[in-house]
């Protein structure tokens, strides 16, 4: 039998990440059309009211269960280029067409640097596991960015 | 419907129509309608050796609710337009019921057995390996017959006919 074929693994891909990062209560999403760099756009709303606070999603689809994603310095390079005048933070997902396991990696990283929201390329490429702590931990993280940003402009 | 919900909901209908059965391959690929039409989530096509055998349409509904304790049927709502609006379709059409804290659907006929609005599926129907292949063998019967048009289904929902 041979592989799967692009639409499905990208199909179930999706379908997957929707699941996993709806999986925790005040995250809304969004599926936007091919061609805007993301695939889905999350926002942040513990009480369902629309907030602003944005995070991009990549999808990377995995072919192979067996594999941990990786990414090339070429398309590392690409990638940076691609997200180089965004102004929210941009994660990547990666999910194989018939296993449950995700993957994580930032792309535009979140993060306060004495109190200063700061959004830069990520400097790990690698990715981990998504698990329900670490989803915890990124929303935390944006919004503590946010949170951030709001004190900034008060 | 919560947004969220109703995204988890056709996300989860897409893994469950799609589970490969031989090896890594789908029988069915299911296609987003969106917005502009009001009565159907899904169209979804039968994937044969020679191609596209059929199709069928699909309105999903999400639900965190549970099940009635009487009969476990899962609570979901469609009302008696889209009910209708399902049944004049010159196509099989399905209503899907998601359990959302289970990840479990469930499939019933919506082709002109009922014409009130559903308050509940049953949960007869799961959407797992034995009806998928139930579903594409009645659906590919509607479109190889020279005439379609009156079609039995046997995802009928057993408390209908009792109403």
């Amino acid at each position: 039998m041979g592989s799967p074929q692009p639409w499905y693994v990208e199909m179930r891909a999706e379908a997957q990440a929707i699941l996993h990062l709806t999986s925790r209560d005040g995250v809304q999403v969004a599926r936007l059309p091919k061609g805007t760099g993301v695939d889905l756009l999350l926002t942040l709303a513990a009480d369902g009211e629309l907030s602003g606070r944005h995070l991009g999603v990549v999808v990377k689809p995995r072919t192979s269960v067996a594999d941990v994603p990786r990414l090339t310095p070429r398309s590392v390079r690409r990638e940076r280029a691609q997200f180089e005048a965004t102004t929210f933070p941009v994660c990547m997902v990666s999910f194989s067409s018939s296993d449950e396991r995700g993957y994580f990696r930032w792309i535009l990283e979140p993060s306060l640097e004495n109190g200063e929201p700061v959004l830069g390329y990520a400097q790990r490429t690698n990715f981990e596991p998504i698990t329900p702590a670490l989803l915890d931990q990124l929303v935390s993280r944006v919004n503590a960015w946010y949170d951030a940003r709001l004190g900034e402009a008060a | 419907m919560n947004d969220v919900i109703g995204a988890r909901g056709e996300s989860r209908f897409l893994m469950l129509i799609t589970e490969p059965h031989d090896g890594e391959q789908p029988i069915f690929r299911a296609q987003r309608l969106g917005d502009k039409w009001p009565a159907v989530d899904f169209l979804v096509e039968l994937m044969g050796s020679d191609g596209v055998a059929g199709f069928f349409f699909v309105q999903v509904k999400t639900t965190r609710q549970g099940y009635t304790e009487r009969d476990r049927r899962l609570k979901v709502t469609v009302p008696q337009h889209t009910v209708a609006r399902l049944a004049s379709f010159p196509a099989p059409t399905y209503v899907v019921g998601i359990d959302d804290v289970a990840g479990i659907g469930y499939v019933v006929s919506a082709n002109g057995e009922r014409l009130t609005n559903v308050a509940s599926v049953p949960s007869d129907f799961p959407i797992n390996r034995e009806n998928r292949e139930r579903l594409w063998s009645e659906v590919r019967r509607y479109w190889s017959s020279r005439l379609p048009g009156s079609f039995t289904s046997v995802f009928n929902d057993p408390a209908w006919g009792m109403s």
